[in-house]
C-alpha cells in the first residue's frame, strides 16, 4: 500500500465501501503512515462539519403534515392506473411500458419483413405461372444433345414399382397422404396472407390498448387527428379486403391489404411512443 | 442521522393496509425525506408539499415494494422522482423553484438555525451555497453519502446510476464543496 494508493480509497474507507481486507491494508498505512494519517484527520473533520451541518438544518415535518397525507389518502381519488384495475385492465399496464413497445416495435418490424417477403413471393410466382403458360402455349422442345431427356429410371424421385420389382428390390409402400389433397400454391399463399394479417391484427391490439393507456396524457388535438387518419386507414383496410373477396388471387389487392395493415401499424406506434 | 430501516413487520402491516403502521414508517422517515426533497429543491414549502406526495405515493404503491428490507432505499427513490417530475413540470412552466436564484436561496439559508447551533450560520448559509452550487447529480449522491448514510449500491438503487459514476459524482462534490468551505474554516 502506497500513499497514493490510499488517499485515492481514503473516502471510500471511512464510509465503510471497502472490502475488510482493504480496509485492513489501509488501517497498517494509516498507522505508519503521518500525511496520509492527516489526510484522513481532514477528511474525518470535514464529514463532521457535513454531519452537523444536516442535523441543524434538517427540517422536522409539521404534524399538519401527517393529517394532510392522511386526509389525501381518504379525500383523493385513486390514481387512474388503480381505476383501471379495477376494472380489469391493470394487467394491461405493463404495455405503456417503453420496453414493451420497444419489444413491440421489433415485432412490428419482423411482421413488416415477413409481409414484404410474402409480397415478393406472391410476385415471383404470379411471374412464373405467366412464364409457364407462355412456355405451354409453345410447341415442346425436343431433345437435343445440349438438353437431353433423361430416362424414367434416372429419376430417383418417381418410383416405378415394376422396374423396382424387376432389380429385385423392395417397391417402397405408396405413402398415406396426411391430407387428402395436397396444398395449391393460391391456398399456401391465401395462408401466409392470413397469418400476416392475424399478426397484424395482434400488433394493431397491443398498440391499441398501450395508446388507451396514455389517452390522457397526449394533447386532445393529436388524439383528434389520429383518429381520422385511422378512420381513412380502416377504411383503405376494408375495402381491401372486400376487392380480395371478389378476387382472391389478385396481387395488387393483397399487396395494398398489407400496405394499409403497415401503415396502421406505423401510425399506431408514432403515437404510443410520443 | 443515518436511515436505520423500519421493521420490516410495520412495513407489512402498512403493506395490508394498516394506517398506523404507514403513520409509524412516516414517523421514521418523515425528516430524513423532508430534507432530503429540502436538499435537492430549497424551498420548504414546495419541500413539504413534494415530501406529502412522496408518502402518498408511497402508501399506494407498498403493493409493488417487493423487499421490505430496503423500504428506505424505495421510499427515497420515490421522492427522488417526486422532485424530478416537480422539477421538470416547474421548467414547463417556466416559474422555476429557484436552484439558480441566489437571492431567494439567501432568504431561505438563514431562518432554519435553531439557537445554540454548533455551526454558525455564516457557516451554514455557505455549506447551503455550496450544495445549491452542485449539479443535481453530485448534490443527490452528496446527500445520500453524507446526510443519509446510504451505500452506494442503494444510491444506485435510488438514481438509477452506476456505482463508478457515482464514486465519481461523490469525490468531486466534496472537492468542490471543500473549495468552498475550506478558506473559512482556515481562517477560523
Amino acid at each position: 500500500m502506497n500513499c497514493q494508493n490510499c488517499q485515492a480509497e481514503l473516502e471510500d474507507f471511512l464510509y465503510g465501501e471497502l472490502k475488510p481486507s482493504r480496509a485492513s491494508q489501509i488501517r497498517a498505512h494509516l498507522i505508519v503512515c503521518s500525511s496520509c494519517s492527516a489526510a484522513r484527520d481532514e477528511l474525518e473533520h470535514e464529514h463532521e462539519i457535513f454531519t452537523q451541518y444536516y442535523e441543524q438544518t434538517a427540517l422536522e415535518p409539521a404534524p399538519e403534515m401527517w393529517e394532510a397525507i392522511r386526509s389525501r389518502l381518504h379525500t383523493e381519488p385513486l390514481p387512474q392506473k388503480r381505476i383501471n384495475f379495477r376494472l380489469g385492465w391493470g394487467k394491461f399496464v405493463w404495455l405503456s411500458r417503453p420496453a414493451v413497445i420497444r419489444q413491440t416495435a421489433f415485432a412490428l418490424l419482423i411482421i413488416l419483413l415477413t409481409a414484404t417477403a410474402t409480397t415478393f413471393i406472391l410476385r415471383r410466382d404470379t411471374d412464373k405461372d405467366r412464364n409457364a403458360k407462355v412456355v405451354r402455349d409453345e410447341p415442346p422442345v425436343s431433345p437435343s444433345p445440349a438438353n437431353p431427356v433423361k430416362p424414367v429410371d434416372d429419376q430417383p424421385n418417381q418410383a416405378n414399382p415394376a422396374l423396382t420389382a424387376q432389380r429385385g428390390g423392395r417397391a417402397n409402400p405408396p405413402r398415406v397422404a396426411s391430407r387428402s389433397k395436397p396444398l395449391t400454391d393460391e391456398e399456401i399463399i391465401n395462408r401466409q396472407i392470413a397469418r400476416t394479417e392475424r399478426e397484424y391484427q395482434n400488433a394493431i391490439r397491443l398498440l391499441d390498448q398501450a395508446i388507451a393507456r396514455r389517452k390522457d396524457e397526449l394533447d386532445p388535438g393529436v388524439i383528434k387527428q389520429y383518429e381520422a387518419s385511422l378512420a381513412l386507414i380502416d377504411n383503405s383496410i376494408a375495402a381491401s379486403r372486400r376487392v380480395l373477396r371478389d378476387h382472391p388471387t389478385d396481387p395488387a389487392a393483397r399487396q395494398f391489404l398489407l400496405t394499409a395493415y403497415a401503415r396502421k401499424v406505423d401510425l399506431m406506434q408514432d403515437i404510443a411512443m410520443r | 442521522m443515518s436511515c436505520v430501516e423500519i421493521a420490516p413487520g410495520v412495513v407489512a402491516r402498512a403493506k395490508s393496509g394498516d394506517e398506523e403502521a404507514f403513520h409509524l414508517i412516516f414517523n421514521r422517515y418523515g425528516r430524513p425525506v423532508l430534507s432530503f426533497i429540502n436538499n435537492q429543491v430549497h424551498n420548504r414549502e414546495l419541500a413539504e408539499e413534494l415530501a406529502q406526495e412522496t408518502f402518498v405515493r408511497a402508501y399506494r404503491n407498498l403493493g409493488g415494494l417487493r423487499d421490505e428490507l430496503r423500504f428506505s432505499t424505495w421510499l427515497f427513490g420515490i421522492a427522488r422522482n417526486v422532485v424530478r417530475e416537480s422539477a421538470r413540470e416547474a421548467r414547463k412552466e417556466k416559474m422555476k423553484v429557484g436552484l439558480d436564484e441566489p437571492e431567494s436561496q439567501q432568504l431561505e439559508s438563514i431562518g432554519v438555525l435553531p439557537e445554540g447551533a454548533m455551526l454558525d450560520r455564516e457557516l451554514v448559509g455557505m455549506i447551503e451555497n455550496a450544495l445549491l452550487a452542485l449539479d443535481d447529480d453530485k448534490r443527490i449522491v452528496f446527500s445520500l453519502k453524507i446526510f443519509h448514510e446510504k451505500s452506494y449500491e442503494e444510491i444506485s438503487a435510488i438514481t438509477g446510476h452506476s456505482i463508478g459514476k457515482l464514486k465519481t459524482d461523490l469525490h468531486r462534490a466534496r472537492a468542490e464543496m471543500r473549495k468552498r468551505i475550506m478558506p473559512y474554516l482556515a481562517a477560523q
